[in-house]
């Protein structure tokens, strides 16, 4: 392999006060996080900034945007501007546990079928290929149609069209990992294999997970908003930004732009954010893209 | 290779039979009786009992599956309750319109993406390299940002409601066109067929947004894929050797694009399964009358049949160009074999 993965790890020094050190010169780091936390930030403080309650019709349908709506009013009459600051509560909450999800079921499994060959995790392999050939949108529409619609539903979806991706990272991970040193080292030493599994592999084999993370929930947000789109995931009047984008999208033929335009704004720089994260944490922690 | 081959093409079966018996389970999982669902509410209990033994719902699940199976291999993939057609013939009547958007797409995305991939590695460095490659990094973070959907949207409040030089967003044709005999399916090729020129225009023109749409969003990857490979083999020792013989730069080029086509091969494959995907949310917006919108309309009816044969369909198709695609792999690097 590369000489990178030659390196001997010296296990990072506690620093108790939080340092942002590691911030300096990491330009989309910088803005990426800003974006995610402010998203977050705005979302949860949406109460006290939006001027409308997010389901409240206020009688003045498809007004354009002015000084008491920022972004104007959609076909319902509702505040547009306060929808967009409520609607990534649902988006960002469904993108997150989503994919916490994934992760939780996707690593273990991967790392277990990585780590053990046999009848069992090859089945397991050939299961988690047969679910990603499933082109993921129509899986996750059908699904979705199956369950029904709901958030709860959602989450799990979107869990299910994404674990497969962290099987296969930790899959291989694990594979490159088994051979090495300490493993071996471990397992003279009397480890069992759970052990070593999980205390040894996993955490050396955690960092392309924890890369892809970012990457997962920016298009899982995506993927909401997609289903939403189409009417098959959140449903109206909830704030979401796939549903608003729906609202206003007859209107996008007549020129009443505002209604589609401001929804889909917010969630391009939402997405955006959580991809300049990963973007950053895959040059730090992969050398060989660093100028990727 | 012919081993390779062989052994390769004969792993598509166990493949294909592990994808419909997912398509069956998850309509096995649906809640409610399908006979029930088929004939409404208002039917009466015998008839609903008479359908459920015709479409042998009251046997265990594995003889289902059989059946299932016997039926779908037979080209009998039900009947939708929405159309009233047979599943099949929905497919065929819809199947050409979609492969034809998603394979004009796949074919411009490329013929734009791989030469531009090329010069922004070859113009890698230096005040130009610099700008080029910032460009190509904050489109591809642009691309994969913006959902799709909404980038169709907007393409059509600047184009068909402001300039109004597109034409209206619904379905493939003015409703003033008459379109051309059904012979492929895909308008574009049987307008060219019988020559009908008005058709074949009319229809262009209607295909302009969506392709766009499907084109912007999609051909990103493919860009810094190239780039990224290009580069990658620009720098490696056989290269320094070509250009230390003082070999012509076009023809270093060429070099090294050969030897970054595969993971660039790949990636085209892996971004046509994507497109698949991709059109159901562009048909919607355009109203296109293809298998993406028919899959829409069959998950908001509930219509099981319909949505069944659209997911197999489509990871069938999947499975077919993961299939093609290991076969170029070998076919070109001998280590895959």
């Amino acid at each position: 392999m590369s000489a990178a993965t030659q390196q001997t790890v010296t296990p990072p020094a506690r620093r108790m006060p939080i340092s942002f050190a590691w911030l300096r010169g990491q330009r989309q780091m910088q803005l990426g996080l800003a974006i995610v936390v402010g998203v977050i930030v705005l979302a949860l403080a949406a109460p006290l900034i939006a001027p409308w309650d997010p389901e409240h019709a206020t009688g003045e349908v498809l007004a354009p945007p002015s000084g008491s709506h920022l972004f104007g009013t959609d076909v319902s009459g509702f505040d547009i501007f306060s929808r967009t600051l409520y609607a990534p509560r649902v988006d960002i909450l469904i993108a997150f546990t989503s994919t916490l999800l994934a992760m939780a079921a996707g690593i273990p499994l991967g790392i277990l079928a990585g780590f053990r060959s046999g009848k069992v995790t090859e089945a397991m392999s050939r299961g988690f290929d047969i679910v990603q050939a499933f082109p993921f949108f129509i899986l996750a529409l059908v699904l979705l149609g199956i369950f029904g619609p709901s958030v709860r539903n959602l989450i799990l979806v979107v869990a299910i069209v994404n674990a497969p991706i962290y099987f296969r990272l930790m899959k291989s991970q694990a594979q490159t990992l088994k051979g090495r040193m300490f493993v071996e080292a471990a397992r003279v030493a009397g480890c069992r294999d759970r052990d070593l599994m999980f205390r040894h592999i996993l955490p050396n084999a955690l960092t392309p997970a924890l890369a892809q993370m970012s990457v997962t929930i920016a298009w899982s947000i995506i993927l909401t908003a997609g289903v939403s789109f189409v009417g098959a995931g959140v449903r109206a009047p909830t704030p979401e930004w796939g549903v608003m984008i729906a609202t206003g999208a007859p209107q996008m033929q007549t020129g009443q732009w505002w209604a589609a335009l401001f929804p889909g704004l917010a969630l391009a720089v939402a997405v955006m954010g959580y991809a300049l994260v990963g973007n950053a944490i895959a040059n730090v922690t992969d050398p060989r893209k660093r100028h990727a | 290779m012919g081993r390779y081959a062989s052994k390769r093409i004969a792993l598509l079966i166990p493949q294909l039979l592990c994808v419909a018996l997912i398509t069956f389970l998850l309509v096995l999982a649906t809640p409610g009786n399908p006979a029930r669902a088929q004939l409404g509410s208002q039917a009466p209990q015998s008839a609903v009992d008479a359908l459920s033994e015709k479409l042998g719902l009251d046997r265990p699940a594995y003889e289902q599956f059989v059946v299932y199976l016997k039926n779908t291999v037979t080209g009998d993939f039900g009947q939708s309750w929405v159309s009233g057609n047979a599943v099949l013939d929905d497919l065929v009547a819809r199947a050409p319109s979609t492969f034809e958007l998603i394979t004009i797409s796949f074919v411009i995305a490329l013929a734009l993406a791989i030469p531009l991939g090329v010069m922004a590695a070859v113009r890698s460095t230096g005040f130009v390299g610099r700008i080029v490659d910032r460009c190509s990094f904050g489109y591809g973070l642009l691309a994969g940002a913006i959902p799709d959907f909404w980038f169709a949207l907007i393409l059509i409040f600047v184009f068909f409601a402001v300039l109004g030089i597109a034409p209206s967003p619904i379905g493939q044709l003015d409703v003033t066109v008459e379109g051309p005999p059904s012979i492929t399916g895909a308008i574009s090729i049987d307008a060219l067929l019988t020559g009908n020129w008005a058709a074949f225009w009319n229809h262009a023109g209607h295909l302009v947004l969506p392709v766009a749409t499907l084109v912007f969003i999609n051909a990103a990857p493919i860009l810094r894929m190239t780039r990224n490979s290009v580069l990658e083999n620009l720098g490696s020792p056989y290269i320094r050797f070509a250009r230390a013989n003082g070999l012509p730069k076009s023809q270093i080029v060429r070099y090294a694009l050969r030897n970054a086509l595969l993971p660039i091969v790949t990636l085209a494959g892996v971004l046509y399964t994507i497109l698949i995907a991709g059109a159901v949310l562009t048909e919607t917006i355009f109203s296109w009358g293809g298998v993406g919108q028919y899959a829409v309309q069959s998950v908001l009816n509930a219509d099981w049949a319909a949505l069944q044969s659209v997911v197999l369909l489509g990871a069938a198709v999947s499975l077919l160009v993961y299939l093609a695609l290991d076969l170029f792999h070998a076919a070109i690097d001998p280590r895959v074999r």
